[in-house]
């Protein structure tokens, strides 16, 4: 009787899992989908890194996006200040299912540098976003797990576990809150290779761009080290054109 | 001098380690403007304001100024310089105007002990169009080829001022037409240089001079090899290179050929008549290739070249001679050869943010004995072993340390030993600005009766501290 009983109880709760799995897959496949189209985006940021001790620093960034079928984004991040790193670029070609692959332009040499895959939990420009942060999301890097509906800060929505599949990852999960009707996060929890918290991010300012909701302000703090970073933006446009051809390596140097 | 250098690193140090202590938000927090959503209306293109990233003119300015401060080991030669105080400044102007691009960019050099390092050259000053496919780009431009850190055989087209470090000697602005055609495979660029720009030697009183004029003989201008093999002392002469790159997965490909003037060799050769030492610039056709490679935390990278030397009219080997009072007959031209770079990166990153990197490369000449290969290379059978500490932070501190051996001294017991070790800190001091400071150790005694390659450089080391304003 025992045994039926344990035998009982471990196929409900492996039942349950594949069940909390397959939602939590449903969810970021839905929200995914809900972000597809946007064709390409173009915006003007600013970075404010603050140190443990309160100091801020102010970097100014703009990004294109090109929107990829059947594969990940193509981004080209640009820095504008601070003066000496003005004209550096990082060009990313986001990969679903395979280590992106990204380019880094020095502007004093002219060199364009191939950046290693694994170099995921390096500080992007000194900030508290990893190169793995600044990444595209793609479904497939993730396993997920539905944890449950909640409220956040009044708006309905789901809590998802994702876990990445890439094992040099410096993440060993992330609690996604999605709002249910904008089909973004609002706050995502990193937790570290040991487990312990390690990241906040909060997604605020939410605004509809030519019908894709988009976060004005995303800031990340890290609990361990009390240092935080936002990124503002200030100009934003969705919906643009852009060639191939601009998200080659060989256009950086232009 | 130390009396200056040493207040301008106290300086440095003092702001390093000033952190005013403020309080801590709660949680670290911005609680300003915690809303979900901005209700402001929808905005669909963002407005340009005149050089602004949607604008179609953009226009941008830069720079910096740095003061360079050297010291090297006392040679126990009253004749050389064995301190240097100069100002460097670098100015950069760019425009967009779609489908019209512009750069300038200048640097100079003045140093108040070494008149010898004032140097004024443009890196950049040329005008671009670009229509489809095609990008047409006229007047100096600075190029790079290389896909390594510190051997670079495929990287020849810009001349260079080696009154700098040897193994990334600073490049001049080469006056070129270029013409890039994005294909269906990759991007193919053919390059036209009408010019040849004179490198930059050191002084004769610098430590850092690697040109030895036997007794008796003057310096001379210098002399460049035509097509036809014949001397010519004209600055304009027909040039060319073409490039073919593409990228695909994980791989960075380029091919390459090259038609000009040697940028990076010169003979010296003597005119027993007049009395003078003239540095001779062969003429050279180069193909190569070099090629990036990432593996998961692994970069490889090679550069390999075939270099094919102008044979020498007899109307050259009858007026000049080698330095050594040899016929230049004899040698008929500077022998073809191989060179072949191969690199490799790897890194940790660290849950910090911070990287370490380590850093391993090596190049070797083919297709010449010993004695010719260290004459015509630096570094002809060498290994670079290093590493890079980034910290990944607001001040964006970096620590560089590497070292440079000569691999066949190091297995010959009959050779002296060779070796080259770099170190450098390097961070920001605020936004504006950064210093770097470091040394440069170099053993590399002689072994004949003149200097050959490094040899020339030994015991020039050296420590030095830059401070940089970037606006």
């Amino acid at each position: 009787m025992k045994k039926i009983t344990i035998l009982l109880l471990t196929s409900f709760s492996l039942a349950w899992a594949g069940a909390a799995e397959k939602k939590g897959l449903e969810i970021a496949k839905k929200t995914d989908q809900a972000n597809n189209g946007f064709i390409g985006e173009e915006s003007s940021m600013t970075m404010i890194l603050v140190n443990a001790y309160g100091d801020k620093i102010e970097r100014k960034i703009k990004s294109m996006v090109k929107e990829t079928r059947n594969d990940g984004d193509k981004s080209i991040v640009e820095f504008i200040s601070p003066a000496d790193v003005r004209k550096t670029k990082l060009l990313t070609w986001a990969h679903k299912r395979k280590n992106d692959s990204q380019w880094l332009y020095l502007p004093t040499s002219k060199k364009i540098k191939r950046i290693s895959s694994r170099s995921k939990s390096g500080a992007f420009m000194g900030s508290e976003f990893s190169y793995e942060d600044m990444g595209s999301q793609e479904v497939e890097k993730y396993r997920y797990k539905f944890i449950k509906d909640a409220k956040y800060k009044g708006r309905d929505v789901w809590v998802n576990e994702r876990y990445p599949v890439d094992k040099n990852s410096g993440y060993s999960k992330q609690v996604t809150y999605i709002d249910k009707e904008w089909m973004q996060p609002l706050e995502i929890k990193y937790y570290d290779r040991k487990g312990s918290l390690l990241k906040i991010a909060k997604f605020r300012g939410y605004k509809k761009y030519s019908g894709f909701w988009r976060a004005k302000k995303l800031h990340m703090y890290n609990v361990q080290t009390k240092k935080a970073s936002t990124l503002l933006w200030s100009d934003r446009s969705l919906k643009k054109s852009f060639s191939d051809s601009l998200f080659t390596s060989g256009r950086l140097k232009r | 001098m130390r009396t200056l250098i040493c207040p301008l690193f106290l300086i440095a140090l003092v702001s390093f380690t000033m952190a005013p202590l403020h309080p801590q938000d709660e949680m670290g927090l911005e609680l300003e403007d915690d809303s979900l959503q901005d209700t402001t209306e929808e905005t669909t293109t963002a407005d340009s304001q005149g050089g602004g990233w949607f604008s179609e003119f953009h226009s941008t300015s830069g720079g910096e100024v740095t003061s360079e401060n050297r010291a090297f080991e006392d040679d126990n030669d009253g004749n050389t310089h064995d301190y240097g105080i100069g100002l460097f400044a670098r100015l950069e102007h760019s425009i967009d105007f779609k489908p019209v691009t512009t750069q300038v960019r200048a640097i100079s050099r003045v140093d108040h002990i070494d008149p010898d390092r004032t140097i004024v050259y443009l890196e950049d000053a040329w005008v671009g169009f670009r229509i489809w496919r095609f990008y047409l780009k006229a007047g100096a431009q600075l190029i790079n080829w290389t896909a390594t850190e510190a051997f670079h055989p495929a990287d020849i087209i810009n001349s260079r001022n080696f009154d700098s470090n040897i193994e990334n000697a600073e490049k001049i602005g080469e006056p070129m037409v270029s013409l890039e055609i994005e294909i269906p495979f990759g991007t193919f660029t053919a390059f036209y240089m009408p010019y040849y720009t004179t490198p930059k030697f050191a002084g004769s009183r610098s430590r850092l001079n690697f040109v030895t004029i036997p007794t008796g003989f003057t310096g001379g201008n210098n002399l460049k090899i035509d097509p036809n093999g014949h001397i010519s002392s004209d600055e304009f002469g027909h040039q060319g290179a073409l490039l073919w790159r593409i990228s695909v997965g994980r791989f960075d490909l380029g091919l390459h050929a090259i038609e000009q003037v040697s940028r990076n060799y010169a003979q010296p050769v003597v005119q027993p008549t007049a009395g003078t030492v003239h540095a001779l610039f062969p003429r050279l056709r180069q193909y190569g290739g070099q090629i990036q490679l990432v593996t998961g935390a692994l970069i490889s990278k090679a550069e390999v070249v075939y270099r094919q030397y102008q044979t020498y009219n007899s109307s050259v080997t009858a007026q000049y001679f080698q330095a050594n009072g040899n016929s230049l007959a004899a040698l008929e031209k500077v022998p073809d050869h191989t060179v072949a770079a191969l690199g490799f990166e790897y890194g940790f990153d660290f849950q910090g943010g911070s990287e370490l990197t380590f850093l391993l490369e090596g190049q070797q000449v083919f297709g010449l004995n010993s004695n010719q290969a260290e004459t015509l290379e630096t570094f002809q059978s060498d290994l670079l072993f290093g590493f890079r500490f980034a910290w990944n932070d607001i001040l964006s501190k970096e620590l560089l340390v590497s070292a440079i051996v000569d691999v066949e001294r190091l297995v010959d017991s009959s050779k002296k030993q060779q070796l080259l070790i770099n170190s450098s800190y390097s961070q920001r001091i605020n936004e504006q600005w950064s210093f770097k400071l470091g040394a440069r150790r170099i053993i590399a005694k002689q072994q004949g009766a003149t200097p050959v390659g490094l040899e020339a450089l030994d015991d020039a080391n050296q420590y030095f501290l830059n401070i940089s304003r970037h606006f």
